[in-house]
């Protein structure tokens, strides 16, 4: 069985040698691609957008926001989870099929970590700008302050701030881990001088050695092992931002884990996405196969129907606690003027995705491209829904309002998207796209099936 | 662009005044003038012009010039030194820091408000009510609250103007002396003067002196909200014009009749006072004055009565002829039976029971029948000389021909001159009178007032006045008592004082403004003594009772003697018969709560009070009931054209909750051409529709017209959802169970609350706001405003959900939209013992004191915003943007803000701090003499100005102080307790004493 899986997941004709050249040349060649190219632009000028949208936004004031008392959180918290939520699955694609020896990541978890490593960097930016004063954010750092001040321990904001820094150096550090190989796979077939003395600062002096290897393989199982934890923490922290709260509809003991799943939902959705996009528009086909889609589609499935569960556990909570605030709260999430948008969830994040039941569905790029973007619609309205109904009705009818984001919110996350882009283009250029000693190890193990003990077991 | 010099050759010419382009003078007093009286105007007018006047291209490249190369040249050397110069002679108790307070009055329509001006360093930055002033007690109303913002109002006229162009007293004054010279040949023939009402005496004496000079001089009166019924009424019932003046404290049964005396000028802060101080029993024994209200529009005193009906306008005549039928009064009948059987005879019956005790009190615009109507009511229920007392009118004769006989005699060519004194007419006149062009007709026109507003524009000349925080002068109070006015500060744009303006009309000179009062004063000493100075030596020399009368900013005793009128025989019967209500739509004219006839309409506070029962800020909109808006399938914003033969105007509408049917109502005093920046385009002018015959009733057509604009109301959601957050019952309830409010508690905490410290601090500040007593009239809103240096954030924020005020009063309808029950609520922050918003801040920017007061530290604030989210009564206000600065929309007043609170900036979180200002300086004050902080001696703005004492401010560890006895009071309730924030803003559930024999429409 592990045999057929290995063909289908790395194509036969490939030789070892074959297959680095192909990937080492996306980066190597001189003249970029045309879809590269638009790429580049588009997303760039996106991100020109980003930073015109945050200068106003620095120097006019939150005030351009749509948000107010008593939404005083808006689309920026909504984009700061949906985007950590993104990231997580780059994290965890790379780190638990890489501790599980699931041989189908070789060609898709370069790209996941890089994905997670630029989603947190969007995902960063926006608990900043939504500061009133951003320039003070240094307050939240356990700094030497002279006045003896520190950060207030008990609010998840401050433990959110650790998370996320934390979350943002283990990623930096899990991919330029495991792009030290092929970085020094690309010193070695550069030709030109500028490329290579780029390519070998970045390789470290890696000479390719058996103890090389042996500290490599060290240092990325246990960055790996450290890796879900931390995947779940982070997550886990974010939703106690909002747990922890008195609010009706943010204090609900199931957001740890609630979260932990959403984000895994929308981050397989995103790989999807990515993987659909690159194998077209790289001709990777061959290295991202329908098998790949097919597994990524059972893994958004499984994260589907964990969150369709929390929606449901969260209306016989509300039910349950007879709590007269938290009640109205669900009905009006029904019901209220933004009843749109929890509909709008149920439909992608419950109904429409049961589609990935069938096989031929998770097997076609079409399909799943668009299921893995109505997912990420899904949860981006989700986002929304906990963030925007929780507060607009709450406790005091006299405060109830309805808010809704301004052109600058939307400006600001097409700039975040752009900015993403923007910096998935760059990094195809500068790196390999695929792992290239991740692949040439898979074809190894594929050449010589009984030469690891894993494989041993699965055929006994 | 033109170039800028003819321009302001001719400005500077202007300045000069005639025969001043040459440079020859003609007398020492004509160059004196020039040089000295009117040289800093000019100086200033000029500088004035060259700011206004266009830049050209060819100039901004000199300026440009000029300040690069400028900008080089303050390299070059050391900056200029500058001496600081210490007093010489340090003004007597003036102490840096430290506010010093003097009385004043302010003139409201006409009648004084007593205050307290607290000064910073010569400035006046907050006014409070002064506690000997019968007409506040020491609270305060918005608009006198606001009136120490409109004193640094930047656009104030600033100069004296002819034609429209820069002018000075000097000129004015000489052409002044020649037109004496004519009026005095003519005996004042074609001299008219037109004023608002003068209730001083100081200024009556004046215009006295000028009738005397000038016999044949013709005096009209003109206020927008006009009060000339009343006194038509009294003529009418006892054949002289008299004043009432209602005793609530002397009343157990009130019945309003269109009234609004609960914030309708005169006497309304004290009317609220005294009939409040018998409506809240803390003991259930107490006696407790039941009010019926039948109001045309939903107003603020049908809100706190125990029964309300809501009449159109004109069906309040019937009404009142219903009533007085069934009082068994001899009255033409109504045309047709307005109020349900019950309600009458069971009022009529309450009213009876309660002779001598019982009071009808009418609206004042309603009309003269109602009027009269309703005195022989209280005459015939013996309310004379009980809950009513008649008195001589406080403004002299308030029967003085009008704006109507203005414009007849205009039209028949007798008015050669017109001076207008502090009135408005040519934006309060109904469009339809036509008196605009009439005005502008009148051969020779003098406007005196504080802006250069539509009248001064079409005046030939204009005069700058000065402000009452400016000025020397009297005023007096709704009961007759006196009070003289002090200035706190020089006048800051020029201008002369009321009786400077008269002492000029009448003689042609510039006089000193306190001479001019001192001398009324001293030929009328005896007016300035007290009923004590009577019963000693006659109160000893002019010097001591004009000291005292100045410190004391209120002369007692003076109030108006009452009289005991007789009815005149017929009065009753001569009565027009009943009308028909007209068909069609009722449009019900409305002075505005805050900006009254719009004279007002330039203050930003003003403009953004939330005003009581609509919530509405900055725009006024026309009131409709459900029904209307269900037929016209309106919604709030909703756009309606109202059309009354070819006048036409487009507002946007509001659904009101108990708005007649048959009516619409619209705020006065909006839709400025040339009020002031802030003033002008905001709102629509109902002065556009009115009719002239009946203004206070117009019939119009409406007509949606599809368009959309967004309100900026503060409270969008009317409905309190069945949610436990006030308690309420009546009378008999809580007499039958005095511990209704309290509701079963269930210990929340596995902690010992509050903590052993907090339990030991030295205080404990807390808050009870008695839900009883609140009448929903929003002065503590402003008042609090004016004490925190809370900006203004204008009507676009406020419709985002941006505004900034620290306090809010909440309103909820409750039962059926037509006549449904309003109750309010104010909010400040609770200052939570186990505040949410505490634990949730990252940087530690919102803390506890050890007095109990959960503080924000701005400076250490950096805008998350969580505090605010996990607020459960949302009391938090942020600074979204900048709206304090200069580069702000409505730039804060510098001058104005109070300097012992923090400037905020943008993106900070702020909030109620229990004004944390006034209890540290008193806390200075008592541990420097080291004594207990007395009771009493510290109130919070909110209190201070509420009118009612429906708010309690004091400290919990006191066990003998006020607070602390309210908050064991049963009725007292905490708001949102389960959720164990433990708040010590807490509530005192309200009561009502609705009549048991009404059952129908509550």
């Amino acid at each position: 069985m592990s045999r057929e899986q290995g063909q289908q997941l790395i194509p036969g004709d490939l030789t070892q040698r074959t297959l680095t050249s192909r990937i080492a040349g996306l980066v190597l060649d001189r003249r970029p691609r045309p879809g590269w190219r638009v790429g580049f632009v588009v997303s760039g000028l996106l991100t020109l957008v980003l930073l015109g949208g945050l200068a106003h936004l620095f120097t006019t004031g939150v005030g351009i926001f749509g948000i107010n008392i008593p939404v005083a959180w808006g689309m920026p918290i909504v984009n700061t989870i949906w985007w950590i939520g993104i990231a997580h699955a780059g994290t965890l694609i790379s780190a638990v099929l890489l501790l599980t020896r699931q041989p189908w990541r070789a060609s898709i978890n370069r790209l996941a970590e890089a994905m997670a490593m630029f989603a947190i960097v969007c995902a960063g930016i926006y608990p900043l700008i939504h500061l009133g004063r951003p320039w003070l954010a240094y307050y939240l750092l356990p700094y030497p302050d002279s006045l003896g001040l520190w950060p207030q321990w008990r609010s998840p904001l401050v433990w959110d701030f650790f998370a996320i820094a934390t979350y943002l150096i283990f990623t930096t550090c899990f991919l330029y881990l495991s792009l030290l190989p092929d970085f020094a796979t690309l010193r070695d077939r550069a030709l030109g001088r500028g490329r290579q003395l780029f390519y070998g600062v970045l390789a470290l002096g890696w000479r390719n050695s058996a103890r090389h290897w042996a500290r490599y393989e060290k240092a990325n199982q246990v960055l790996a092992v450290v890796a879900a934890p931390i995947v779940v923490s982070v997550t886990g922290i974010i939703s106690l931002d909002l747990a922890i709260s008195i609010v009706p509809g943010f204090h609900f003991t199931i957001f740890p884990p609630y979260f932990v799943a959403g984000a895994l939902f929308s981050g397989f959705a995103t790989v999807s996405m990515l993987a659909i996009i690159m194998r077209s528009v790289f001709g990777l086909r061959d290295l991202i196969t329908r098998r790949h889609l097919d597994y990524l589609g059972r893994m958004m499935l499984l994260f589907a129907l964990v969150v369709g569960y929390a929606y449901s556990q969260e209306m016989f909570t509300a039910w349950y606690t007879g709590d007269e605030y938290y009640r109205y709260l669900m009905i009006d999430r029904w019901t209220g003027p933004y009843a749109p948008i929890w509909w709008g969830m149920i439909f992608c994040n419950v109904v429409l995705v049961q589609l990935l039941w069938f096989r031929n569905v998770r097997r076609s790029p079409l399909w799943l491209f668009v299921l893995a973007l109505t997912s990420n619609l899904g949860m981006w309205l989700e986002r929304f829904q906990i963030v925007f109904t929780s507060t607009h009705a709450e406790f005091m009818p006299s405060t109830w309002d309805t808010i809704w984001p301004t052109g600058w919110d939307w400006l600001l996350y097409a700039g975040t998207l752009g900015l993403f882009t923007f910096l998935m283009f760059v990094f195809v250029r500068l790196a390999p796209v695929v792992s290239m000693h991740d692949m040439r190890t898979a074809m190894r193990e594929r050449s010589q099936p009984e030469s690891t003990d894993h494989e041993r077991a699965r055929h006994e | 662009m033109p170039p800028i010099k003819p321009e302001r050759d001719r400005a500077i010419a202007a300045a000069r005044g005639p025969g001043q382009e040459t440079g020859y003078w003609r007398t020492l007093a004509e160059l004196n003038r020039s040089s000295c009286s009117g040289g800093p105007t000019s100086e200033i007018t000029e500088a004035q012009q060259l700011w206004q006047a266009p830049i050209s291209r060819r100039q901004t490249f000199h300026l440009l010039g000029a300040s690069v190369a400028l900008a080089g040249l303050t390299g070059c050397g050391r900056p200029p030194e500058e001496d600081l110069i210490p007093y010489v002679r340090m003004p007597e108790h003036s102490v840096p820091g430290q506010a010093r307070y003097y009385a004043s009055a302010i003139a409201l329509g006409g009648y004084g408000h007593g205050v307290i001006a607290e000064n910073h360093e010569g400035r006046p930055t907050k006014l409070e009510g002064n506690p000997d002033h019968p007409a506040t007690l020491g609270s305060c109303d918005a608009i006198t609250q606001a009136a120490v913002l409109s004193l640094y109002d930047p656009d104030r006229s600033a100069s004296v103007m002819r034609r429209q162009a820069v002018s000075d007293m000097g000129s004015l004054l000489a052409e002044l002396r020649q037109k004496q010279d004519d009026w005095d040949r003519e005996e004042g023939r074609g001299l008219c003067l037109l004023t608002g009402t003068i209730s001083s005496p100081s200024q009556r004496a004046r215009i006295a002196k000028m009738q005397e000079r000038w016999p044949r001089a013709r005096w009209f009166l003109h206020e927008p909200v006009d009060r000339r019924q009343v006194f038509r009424a009294s003529q009418r019932l006892f054949g002289e014009a008299l004043e009432p003046r209602y005793r609530f404290t002397e009343a157990e049964v009130v019945l309003s009749l269109d009234a609004d005396f609960l914030q309708s000028p005169p006497g309304f802060l004290r009317y609220a006072h005294d009939l409040m101080s018998r409506r809240r029993p803390v003991d259930p024994d107490e006696a407790f004055t039941r009010l019926y209200a039948i109001e045309s529009t939903p107003v603020i005193t049908g809100a706190t009565a125990d029964h309300r009906l809501g009449l159109a306008y004109p069906e309040v005549d019937a009404a009142a002829r219903q009533l007085a039928r069934e009082l068994g009064l001899d009255v033409p009948p109504p045309e047709r039976n307005v109020l349900p059987e019950d309600w009458v005879t069971a009022v009529v019956e309450d009213l009876r029971s309660h002779e001598g005790a019982a009071l009808v009190v009418p609206g004042e615009q309603q009309s003269e029948t109602v009027q009269v109507l309703a005195h022989a009511m209280n005459q015939e229920l013996g309310a004379f000389g009980g809950p009513l007392a008649w008195m001589q009118p406080v403004a002299g004769d308030p029967l003085l021909p009008g704006l109507e006989e203005l414009a007849q005699a205009a039209r028949d060519g007798e008015v050669e001159s017109l001076v207008v004194l502090a009135a408005n007419p040519v934006y309060t006149a109904p469009a339809e009178s036509g008196f605009r062009t009439l005005f502008s007709q009148i051969p020779w026109r003098l406007h005196w007032g504080e802006y250069q507003d539509e009248t001064a524009r079409l005046s030939l000349w204009h005069v700058p006045a000065t402000h009452d925080l400016e000025s020397w002068g009297d005023v007096r109070a709704f009961d007759g008592t006196v009070s003289l006015i002090q200035p706190m500060i020089l006048p800051l744009t020029g201008g002369w004082t009321a009786l400077q303006m008269l002492a000029a009309i009448g003689e042609g000179v510039e006089s000193d403004p306190l001479q001019l009062l001192r001398d009324h004063w001293q030929q009328n000493s005896a007016g300035l003594e007290t009923i004590t100075d009577s019963q000693d030596d006659k109160g000893g020399n002019f010097e001591d009772l004009w000291r005292r009368a100045l410190r004391d900013g209120v002369v007692s005793g003076t109030a108006a003697e009452t009289v005991m009128p007789g009815q005149r025989p017929q009065a009753l019967a001569d009565l027009p018969e009943s009308q028909a209500v007209p068909e069609g739509l009722v449009l019900q004219p409305r002075p505005d709560p805050a900006l009254w006839d719009g004279r007002y309409a330039n203050n930003g506070w003003l403009q953004e009070m939330p005003r009581p029962i609509t919530t509405l800020t900055w725009h006024n909109a026309l009131l409709v009931s459900p029904a209307l808006a269900d037929s016209h399938k309106l919604e709030d914003g909703d756009m309606v054209e109202l059309t009354r033969a070819d006048r036409k105007l487009q507002v946007p509408v509001m659904v009101l909750p108990g708005q007649p049917e048959q009516s619409v109502s619209l705020s006065l005093g909006f839709g400025r051409d040339f009020g002031g920046r802030v003033a002008d385009g905001v709102g629509i002018s109902a002065y556009e529709l009115l009719d002239p015959e009946s203004p206070w009733a117009t019939v119009v057509q409406l007509q949606p017209t599809g368009s959309h604009r967004a309100l900026a109301a503060i409270q969008t959601h009317h409905d309190i959802e069945g949610r436990d957050l006030i308690r309420a019952a009546d009378l008999e309830t809580y007499r039958r169970n005095p511990g209704f409010a309290q509701k079963e508690h269930h210990e929340l905490s596995l902690y010992e609350e509050p903590w052993p410290a907090e339990r030991e601090a030295e205080h404990a500040w807390g808050m009870a706001i008695d839900l009883s007593a609140c009448i929903g009239c929003n002065g503590c809103v402003t008042a609090c405003q004016a004490e925190n240096n809370i900006p203004v954030v204008g009507a676009e924020e406020i419709a985002r959900g941006h505004d900034l005020h620290w306090i809010r009063v909440d309103r909820y309808f409750s039962g059926a939209p037509q006549n449904p029950a309003m109750v309010f609520q104010p909010v400040p922050c609770m200052h939570c013992e186990n505040a949410p918003c505490e634990y949730v801040c990252p940087v530690g920017a919102t803390q506890h004191s050890a007095d109990g007061l959960n503080q924000m530290i701005y400076q250490r604030c950096v805008g998350t915003r969580y505090c605010s989210q996990n607020c459960p009564y949302k009391v938090r206000r942020f600074n979204w943007i900048d709206y304090t600065s200069a580069a702000a929309a409505y730039p804060a007043e510098p001058a104005v803000q109070n300097p012992d609170v923090t400037v905020r900036s943008r993106g900070v979180m702020e909030k109620c701090t229990y004004c944390v200002q006034r209890i540290s300086s008193v806390r200075q004050q008592a541990e420097a003499q080291e004594r207990p902080i007395a009771e009493g001696e510290l109130q919070t703005a909110c209190q201070q100005a509420c009118p009612t004492r429906a708010i309690v401010f004091g400290d919990l560890a006191d066990e003998t102080s006020e607070i602390s006895r309210l908050k064991a009071s049963p009725l007292n309730y905490s708001m949102l307790a389960h959720l164990n924030t433990r708040p010590r803003t807490t509530y005192l559930a309200a009561v009502k004493n609705p009549n048991p024999a009404i059952k129908t429409r509550t």
